[in-house]
């Protein structure tokens, strides 16, 4: 009788156990995903003339279901704490995925202190994300904005409860990634989805592509000029306008870091935004901020890393101008001695980068709408 | 007897690759430094220029490529196709200054070898390739920021900094040349013997006098404040610091 008491304790005792266990981690009647098949298909970026190899993470290679999923996370407004914004919001398509302000401002109305980037051709970069590098890799960086409280200002915990909540979200993530448990749906799993999106984000099909790289037609008199002054062909009386030290390769960029003269310091301590400096520490980084591609520059106004410069007028006046000498000011800046034509000429040029299909690409618009 | 033998040839087979590993076991290091006339240049401190001036230097370096050394019998090792040596980053400080850009080479073969070489800049094949053909990383990729489209050439060398031209500390001259273009790619060989020693590190260092590269073939200097800038190849002051590599280049 002891002995059958015991034997039913010890059996009610397990039931009680397993019981506990189930309240810890609560029955998901839905959760399995194995139902769902995952034949991922490798999505092919079609990289133009001319262009470097886009080089993709091992573990994260671009699939059709990663790119789509990057795509609906990107336009989703359940990323932000208030549902009100979503990455596309500081990055719209009309701006060359930049946002047009001279700073974004978060859900909370609060205005950060830089210029929301472009993100074009974001795939190619190298040298650090953000306008002080301080993100390696598109995955790295996709985590961000969702937490930062000038930002989306939403924690990934919610974004991740949200998603999962969703009917379609788990199915996609599955498809995306072979989840097996919408319970595997993580933040880390969403930025690879980003990045896969923002890596099909390739613009080289401008008026600049087709007239100076391929060759297909010709540049006016004004675009000549500004081309050449631009990557400084030695062309007499054509000034050299400094431009490619900063902007040059294929990309229009170098991917790298100068402090552009538009601040007037006395040590370099000084900078209101320290910007690269603010990353590595360096004193003779301070006030260096990212070169960014030029390419769709006409569509990404205001310009510099806090948008000071409204048109490109302005910007091209600041490089005639020389700017303000510092330390650690790039040495390539001095006064251009630009007439009006020759800005002009140089404004017409930098009008060739435009690529209108880039901005109206089908594939890169809001899949919500 | 067959245990003999067996024996025998077991030893014979240890004592072959004992030896094949004893060839090729040498390590040596290349040490690159920038020095002003004997003073190590540290990044953005002043430097006395002859012409009652001075400079200070934000961005220095160079591309040192076919790095190699060569035995009296013309065997011929590889050292490095290419790299960066740059000063802007590593020499930022005294400290840093004086230890320098350190290359290590592994495997080396062991032996005696009586010649160095090495390129500054690259050579006409290399050259006709683009950045965007490299990863990122690579001396010549697009990140590496040494492309410069008018001459189709990758920039072989960067001196960059401030003036002071009035000798009151005022560094506000700014001054830029860069030197490339496949006509302007050097090769600096040095006699010197050099012993590479299995399970040993042998050290080499190569050192560079900037001072050196601002100097005429006249004995005279080059005038930073009246030519700051030179961007066209034909550019005597590219020819002028391209050929001073030569004899601003030591080897110790």
């Amino acid at each position: 009788m002891t002995r059958n008491a015991i034997l039913f304790l010890g059996v009610l005792f397990l039931a009680i156990s397993a019981c506990i266990k189930d309240d810890d981690q609560p029955l998901c009647t839905d959760c399995d995903l194995t139902y769902i098949p995952y034949n991922p298909s490798p999505f092919v970026v079609a990289i133009p003339v001319d262009f470097p190899q886009l080089e993709i993470p091992a573990d994260n290679p671009i699939t059709v279901e990663g790119v789509a999923l990057g795509r609906r996370l990107f336009y989703d407004t359940r990323l932000s704490a208030d549902s009100s914004m979503s990455c596309a919001s500081c990055h719209l398509s009309a701006f060359g995925f930049a946002d047009g302000k001279a700073v974004s401002t978060g859900v909370d109305g609060i205005a950060g202190k830089r210029s929301s980037m472009s993100l074009l051709n974001i795939g190619f970069v190298t040298g650090g994300l953000f306008w002080d590098g301080r993100s390696a890799t598109l995955e790295e960086q996709a985590l961000i904005p969702v937490e930062d409280p000038v930002e989306l200002h939403e924690t990934w915990g919610n974004v991740i409860q949200k998603l999962q909540r969703d009917p379609d979200y788990p199915k996609w993530f599955r498809e995306a990634f072979g989840i097996k448990d919408k319970r595997e749906m993580t933040k880390e799993l969403a930025s690879m989805a980003l990045a896969q999106f923002e890596r099909t984000m390739v613009s080289g099909d401008s008026r600049y592509d087709a007239v100076f790289i391929r060759g297909d037609g010709f540049p006016t008199e004004s675009e000549l000029r500004g081309f050449e002054m631009f990557f400084d062909f030695g062309r007499p009386l054509l000034p050299d306008a400094e431009c490619a030290h900063c902007h040059g390769s294929v990309l229009l960029t170098t991917h790298s870091y100068f402090n552009n003269a538009i601040d007037s310091v006395g040590l370099l301590t000084e900078f209101k935004d320290r910007g690269r400096g603010m990353v590595t520490g360096k004193y003779l980084d301070n006030g260096k901020f990212r070169a960014t591609s030029l390419r769709n520059i006409a569509l990404t106004a205001p310009y510099m890393h806090d948008g000071r410069f409204a048109t490109l007028e302005e910007v091209v006046d600041h490089y005639n101008s020389g700017g303000h000498i510092a330390e650690n000011y790039d040495s390539n800046m001095h006064p251009l001695g630009l007439t009006i034509a020759q800005k002009e000429d140089l404004i017409n040029f930098l009008h060739t980068l435009t690529d209108t299909s880039f901005v109206q690409n089908p594939a890169l618009q809001d899949p919500w709408k | 007897m067959n245990k003999v033998i067996l024996l025998s040839v077991l030893f014979v087979l240890f004592l072959g690759c004992d030896k094949e590993e004893l060839d090729r076991n040498g390590t040596l290091e290349l040490v690159c430094r920038a020095h002003w006339d004997g003073t190590p240049i540290v990044i953005g401190e002043p430097l006395a220029y002859p012409l009652d001036m001075a400079l200070k230097f934000y961005e220095l370096d160079y591309i040192m490529s076919n790095v190699r050394f060569t035995n009296s019998e013309g065997v011929v090792v590889q050292l490095k196709d290419i790299a960066l040596v740059s000063f802007t980053e590593n020499s930022t400080t005294p400290a840093g200054a004086t230890a320098g850009q350190s290359f290590t080479f592994v495997d080396l073969p062991s032996g005696s070898y009586n010649q160095f070489a090495v390129g500054i800049g690259v050579d006409s094949v290399r050259n006709a390739t683009k950045p965007q053909d490299y990863t990122a990383g690579h001396p010549l990729s697009i990140g590496a920021n040494r492309h410069w489209t008018p001459w189709n050439s990758f920039i072989f060398s960067k001196l960059q900094g401030l003036a002071d031209v009035t000798q009151i500390g005022s560094f506000v001259h700014p001054f830029s040349y860069h030197s490339g273009g496949t006509a302007l790619y050097r090769e600096v060989t040095f006699n010197k013997d050099i012993r590479i020693e299995g399970g040993k590190k042998t050290k080499l260092v190569l050192d560079l006098d900037v001072r050196k590269l601002l100097q005429k073939a006249d004995g005279t200097w080059w005038d930073i404040e009246s030519l700051s800038g030179a961007h066209t190849p034909d550019h005597p002051a590219m020819l002028m610091i391209m050929n001073n590599y030569a004899s601003a280049l030591t080897l110790n």
